[in-house]
């Protein structure tokens, strides 16, 4: 009966205990309702982890990189991951991507950056709503346009930076730092479009199986 | 119920409504600096260790790149030491030819007698400094130090023998009020006298005041009647506009092993130095060998006695 309703391939070859437990029973015909109640669980953390993964990752480089290792450009590479990362899943996978965990994520990183309060934010959102309202047309036009337009909101978030401490110093300062941010944050996106690709490719493989 | 128009609705509204928190985040943030400034460094301070834990592995690797660089410079100091040392060989054997062509020269001219340095070392054994002396006893064994000698550490003067005891000696430290040494200035070659105020730095008095000491010049001791020279003292220090201070080399807080220079150096100067006889002696107050006689003195008054001198 059990072998009729759920496929015996989705959970079939599981390595835990439990998914090899349900599997002998559905094998032996006696489905009962602890076996549905785990079926349910793995589908919630299922989605809980698609849900919740790019945000993490987020936070953790952002943290990780808010440490003082001493590293030129930290700061404005943590920028550059964050947007490529709210980028990127905005765009390929918009489900993995939740706005109310991207704001709670925007607001985490906020504490550990360099950043004048709230830029960074304010930019993830941005990055978010273009990526979201643009994604169909960028499917089409290939990889290239969402590239510049990622460039394009780093440049807008570096500006803002620049604009805001030239207020504070009441002075004016060097675009050197827009100039190097922009660079840093354009020349990393490739490297991590095709890490996260491949990240991408790997969770969902694991949750086909 | 909310119907799914009003749930798309505010669905739509969700972004809009976010974008303008993280504007008013962002104005705070120009408002008020000190606050979000106060809340970082409260984020940052509770999540300290790991950043410790982070840091951990770059730490490591400094470590050992620290001691990998060592190991290289230890390799390259040991080259040079080698090549130093190769030099230095070459060196000697050049200072023991020059010193036995030295010595030959010295043989063809009759050259007067070297003047010879001995010395002894010893241990402190006792610190005697209180607040109105500063001065160490030294242990020298059998040796016969003389009054006066000087005492060097390994690096400059300490003082001189004050006392002489049959085993032990007492030398005044030159930081000691009762301290006198003459010293010379080795840049301007000026003389000064170092005078001890028991503090740890001795004054210099009694210069040209044409050539006042300089600031970091090296000073050492004047070389004269009973006091061996250029022996290193220290380095000339002004505290005070006017009052110059000698820095000494020797780590005259922490003496452990002393040498007392113990040559026969104490030179007699001949009577009257430094003045010219108005008439050469008629006779000799004395011969080598004999004591001198009082009947001696009465012969320049013998007009026809044997006269060998004048």
């Amino acid at each position: 009966m059990g072998k009729h309703i759920i496929p015996e391939g989705a959970w079939g070859r599981e390595d835990s205990n439990g998914c090899e437990i349900m599997a002998l029973r559905l094998e032996q015909g006696r489905l009962d309702h602890e076996a549905l109640e785990g079926v349910r669980q793995r589908k919630l953390m299922v989605r809980v982890r698609r849900k919740l993964s790019p945000c993490i990752i987020m936070v953790f480089l952002a943290f990780v990189l808010s440490a003082p290792f001493g590293i030129l450009g930290q700061t404005e590479l943590q920028t550059a991951l964050t947007l490529g990362t709210v980028w990127f899943w905005a765009l390929y996978r918009p489900a993995f991507m939740p706005l109310f965990g991207l704001f709670c994520s925007g607001l985490v990183i906020e504490l550990f950056s360099a950043n004048p309060p709230g830029v960074l934010l304010f930019w993830m959102l941005v990055a978010y709503g273009v990526a979201h309202g643009c994604r169909v047309g960028l499917s089409r036009r290939g990889f290239l346009l969402s590239w510049i337009l990622y460039g394009l909101i780093v440049l807008g978030e570096a500006m803002t930076d620049w604009v805001l401490m030239v207020i504070r110093v009441r002075g004016a300062l060097s675009v050197y730092p827009i100039v190097f941010q922009e660079s840093l944050a354009v020349g990393s996106y490739p490297f991590l479009h095709v890490l996260y690709l491949w990240g991408l490719s790997v969770m969902e493989k694991h949750d086909r199986l | 119920m909310v119907s799914i128009h009003t749930r798309q609705l505010l669905a739509g509204l969700v972004l809009p409504v976010m974008v303008f928190l993280a504007v008013g985040i962002v104005l705070a943030g120009q408002i008020w600096p000190g606050k979000a400034i106060q809340l970082r460094m409260a984020a940052v301070r509770s999540v300290g260790p790991t950043y410790q834990a982070l840091l951990f592995p770059q730490r490591q690797f400094r470590k050992w790149q620290l001691t990998l660089q060592g190991v290289g410079d230890l390799l390259a100091s040991n080259a040079r030491l080698r090549q130093e040392n190769r030099q230095l060989a070459y060196w000697y054997g050049e200072a023991q030819t020059l010193r036995q062509e030295n010595a030959r020269l010295k043989a063809a001219l009759h050259w007067g007698t070297e003047d010879s340095r001995d010395y002894v070392s010893g241990w402190v054994v006792r610190d005697e400094s209180g607040p109105y002396l500063r001065a160490v006893l030294l242990e020298v064994g059998d040796h016969k130090v003389q009054q006066g000698s000087l005492a060097v550490d390994a690096v400059g003067l300490v003082g001189r023998v004050s006392e002489v005891g049959p085993h032990v000696v007492r030398v005044l430290l030159i930081e000691d009020a009762a301290s006198r040494i003459p010293v010379t200035l080795q840049s301007s070659g000026g003389d000064a006298m170092m005078i001890g105020d028991n503090t740890p730095y001795p004054r210099l008095m009694y210069y040209n005041q044409s050539l006042p000491p300089e600031e970091g010049e090296h000073i050492v001791t004047r070389g004269q009647t009973g006091l061996t020279g250029g022996v290193a003292v220290g380095r000339v220090h002004y505290l005070t506009p006017g009052q110059p201070v000698v820095i000494p080399d020797a780590a005259l807080g922490k003496l452990e092993l002393i040498r007392v220079f113990d040559g026969d150096f104490m030179l007699e100067a001949p009577p009257s130095a430094g003045r010219v006889r108005e008439k050469p002696p008629l006779l000799p107050d004395h011969r080598d060998g004999e004591a001198p006689s009082n009947w001696q003195n009465l012969r320049r008054f013998l007009p026809f006695a044997s006269l060998r001198n004048g």
